[in-house]
């Protein structure tokens, strides 16, 4: 057990969640005092001892799941480590037919009840249909259901389901939804069924996974560590789960930076406030007092390679970016593969992705062959817009500096270095390729008052705040 | 690793009585506790070790330690940080003006400096702040260190010693050891990343909004005389506003507000007016507000 324990902190560990030894002292304490046969009691326990961070509580708890119960989790019975009552107790109790299934995804939905939700997506994969007779498979059947059917697929059965049981309720009545519901049922129900749909789609993912034998954990490592995963190496699932962590990063990050920005202390010794200070100490200043600076707010200008390579990485950075924006007077971004066009008017809506998307295709972006130009783009942008820029601005770059051997025309950037206040680079390619192949990232470098390395989500959330 | 079918783990009987007991006692004080959160109380006291309670604003994190205080018949000492918060405000400080006059006093007696010294290091000299009274308190107490987050980091480096081992060091006095050690809340509203030494000392708590049921049952506990069907019709709306993109999701507090506001304008159920009125109450916002009756005027049909 206690050999469990520790495999499964290791795997939190790959993870990016930093346990260290005290905090594993902890948890083997915290565990003495609750019984394993309480799931939850046992599940908390381990949270609380081993998880300090809000951001990783999903990480933990889909681990957790899959050790305790995936295929992990049999192994180590098989090595009689576990005792075996432990993933008896752990079990959920299924439905057993399809009657019983719909009426209890029904009464999830009216509850919200999203833990039942998630359990009665694992189910609804199990639902057959033989000349339309709709069946569920008893138990976890290895090769059962599932395999090779989409979450569209599942969700069509269970919506026809769904619609059958209502005609079969109703018959001939039509329900009249009145007032206030007519606002709320909709709404509520598109919800739950939106969080079922990706709750069927992770559990179509999980079994295929398990179906083929496979190490679930170490498989979805990858995926869950997203903090320290390659934005422009990542694949379409880690990409799409890290669109969905980096909404409440932004959000962190806004408030975080407010507050700094706040408790940045220089300034002046404030006179009357050490005065009214000495007064304790018998008119001796012992304590200064400063006054804190009032800084002004620069402006943001956002160049963003939006060439396929970097779309995930724009989109990203831009939406950090834009979480800080009101610590600048004023945003503009702009968007170039071989020419620099402003795009600030696509980001009214908050869906960087779409608006990335309409760039691409609305934008005039590329007057060449579609391959960046790092060279042409910062030309067409220091005609165009460099007369406007105050002296009071901050420019950032987002780009991998990969300029298919063409002219640098690095000197824009040596112009506008003595015009504005900060020229930053963001990079997300990990340093020791910088300059290597077409890469000329160093060429910019020099009249760059900083070139950032971001690779992935926890350096972009460690860089955005020192650009404002 | 064969044998290790004998637990090292004792499943303990009691438990499940006791965090039993925590939900009915909270529920005495007019909180009502998850088994999540009666569990962490139960490990926190098992284990004597900080709870570290972290969440959006409004979802009941100080609440919580009041509860707590009001079942354990513990006295609560509330630390509210601040930026500037320091050690003489937070720890002790030394009653400079009252060690000035019993040195003025002192001055016309026969009495060598060293003596003097002793005394005004002493005790009475001493301006217990809240962290030292939790210390020295003879009786039980629950110490609330609210929106940790908001301090220096250097302050966070002074907690330290409290929070692992309950002690208080002054340099003119020695340490200072706990005669009831303290069960010691922290809440933090995540403005600003904790360090991992003050993280490692404590459990830590999520505190999130609560799911439906539970909202439901906070609301009829709070206010009782609202009717069932009105008490979930509130709930929802919440809930479906708080699933908005808003600038500030209406938190427990606003809800029970609000809830008290329907009560009050005494209708028999909601509709699309008195939403409309009383939107107020539960939004802070302007553009909110807009974004919501939008939403509620478009979904409704009339």
């Amino acid at each position: 057990m206690e050999k469990q324990i520790l495999g499964f902190i290791n795997y939190l560990r790959k993870a990016g969640l930093p346990i260290s030894v005290s905090e594993t002292v902890d948890c083997f304490q915290a565990l003495t005092h609750v019984s394993v046969f309480d799931k939850q009691a046992f599940k908390l326990a381990l949270s609380i001892t081993l998880v300090k961070d809000s951001v990783h509580l999903p990480i933990f708890e889909e681990l957790f799941n899959l050790y305790f119960f995936g295929s992990a989790a049999q192994k180590a019975q098989e090595l009689g480590i576990k005792p075996k009552d432990l993933n008896e107790n752990f079990t959920y109790e299924r439905p057993k037919n399809v009657e019983e299934f719909l009426e209890r995804l029904d009464a999830a939905i009216e509850n919200q009840d999203l833990n039942e939700l998630s359990q009665l997506a694992e189910v609804a994969i199990d639902i057959q249909v033989d000349a339309d007779q709709f069946s569920l498979i008893p138990g976890n059947l290895p090769g059962s259901g599932g395999s090779g059917s989409t979450a569209g697929e599942v969700l069509k059965k269970v919506n026809t389901l769904r619609a059958l049981r209502q005609e079969e309720k109703n018959t001939g009545k039509i329900r009249i939804i009145e007032g206030l519901d007519s606002w709320l049922q909709p709404a509520e129900e598109e919800q739950m069924l939106n969080f079922f749909r990706a709750a069927v789609g992770e559990a179509l993912q999980k079994r295929e996974l398990n179906n083929r034998g496979l190490d679930l954990i170490e498989r979805r490592i990858p995926n869950v560590n997203l903090q320290e995963t390659d934005i422009i190496t990542a694949n379409y699932t880690q990409l799409e789960e890290m669109e969905r962590a980096i909404k409440p990063l932004a959000k962190k990050l806004a408030s975080r930076i407010a507050q700094k920005r706040k408790q940045a202390r220089k300034g002046k010794v404030d006179i009357r406030s050490t005065l009214r200070r000495s007064l304790n100490t018998g008119g001796v200043p012992l304590d200064l007092r400063f006054k804190y600076p009032r800084p002004t707010k620069p402006e943001l200008y956002l160049l963003c390679d939006v060439s396929i390579s970097m779309t995930g990485f724009s989109a990203f950075a831009l939406q950090l970016v834009y979480s800080i924006q009101n610590m600048f007077s004023k945003v503009k971004s702009f968007a170039f593969i071989d020419n620099t066009v402003e795009i600030t008017d696509f980001f009214t809506n908050t869906d960087f992705n779409e608006a990335l998307y309409r760039i691409n295709r609305e934008a005039k972006v590329v007057t060449g062959d579609g391959r960046s130009d790092y060279g042409k783009a910062l030309v067409s942008f220091y005609q165009k817009y460099a007369p406007k820029i105050g002296s009071n601005s901050h420019i950032i770059i987002l780009g991998d500096a990969r300029n298919n051997r063409r002219p640098s025309e690095a000197w824009v950037l040596r112009e506008l270095k003595s015009q504005v206040r900060r020229i930053y680079w963001l990079n997300p390619e990990p340093g020791n390729q910088w300059d290597t192949g077409d890469s000329i990232i160093g060429d910019y470098a020099k009249y760059c008052h900083s070139v950032y390395e971001c690779r992935n989500i926890q350096q972009l959330s460690q860089v955005i705040p020192k650009l404002a | 690793m064969q044998n290790s079918a004998v637990l090292p783990f004792g499943p303990n009987s009691d438990q499940s009585k006791i965090i039993d007991e925590i939900k009915e006692g909270m529920k005495e004080n007019g909180y009502l506790c998850s088994d999540t959160i009666a569990n962490v109380l139960y490990l926190a006291e098992k284990l004597q070790k900080p709870v570290l309670v972290e969440g959006p604003a409004g979802v009941g994190k100080t609440e919580l330690a009041k509860a707590l205080s009001g079942m354990k018949k513990a006295e609560l000492i509330r630390l509210q940080c601040y930026e500037g918060l320091d050690e003489a405000k937070a720890l002790y400080e030394w009653n400079y003006k009252k060690q000035l006059l019993h040195i003025q006093a002192m001055q016309g007696k026969d009495l060598d400096w060293e003596k003097i010294e002793e005394n005004i290091f002493d005790e009475d000299f001493l301006l217990s702040r809240p962290l030292l009274k939790a210390i020295t308190s003879d009786k039980p107490t629950v110490l609330l260190i609210d929106e940790i987050d908001k301090v220096d980091l250097e302050f966070e480096a002074l907690l330290l010693e409290i929070l692992s081992d309950f002690q208080i060091s002054i340099p003119e006095l020695g340490t200072i050891k706990a005669k009831n050690p303290p069960f010691v809340i922290l809440t933090s509203n995540n403005t600003r990343e904790l360090t991992e030494a003050l993280k490692r000392r404590c459990l830590f708590l999520f505190l999130d909004y609560p799911d439906m049921d539970r909202e439901l049952e906070i609301v009829k506990l709070k206010v009782p005389e609202l009717p069932e069907h009105l008490a979930k019709q509130i709930v929802r709306v919440v809930r479906l506003i708080r699933s908005m993109d808003i600038k500030k999701s209406p938190s427990i507090s606003e809800t029970l507000d609000w809830a008290r506001a329907i009560f009050y304008l005494g209708v028999d159920s909601l509709d699309r007016q008195t939403v409309e009125t009383t939107l107020n109450v539960l939004l802070k916002y302007q553009g909110d507000m807009e974004r919501v009756t939008q939403s509620l005027r478009s979904g409704l049909r009339v």
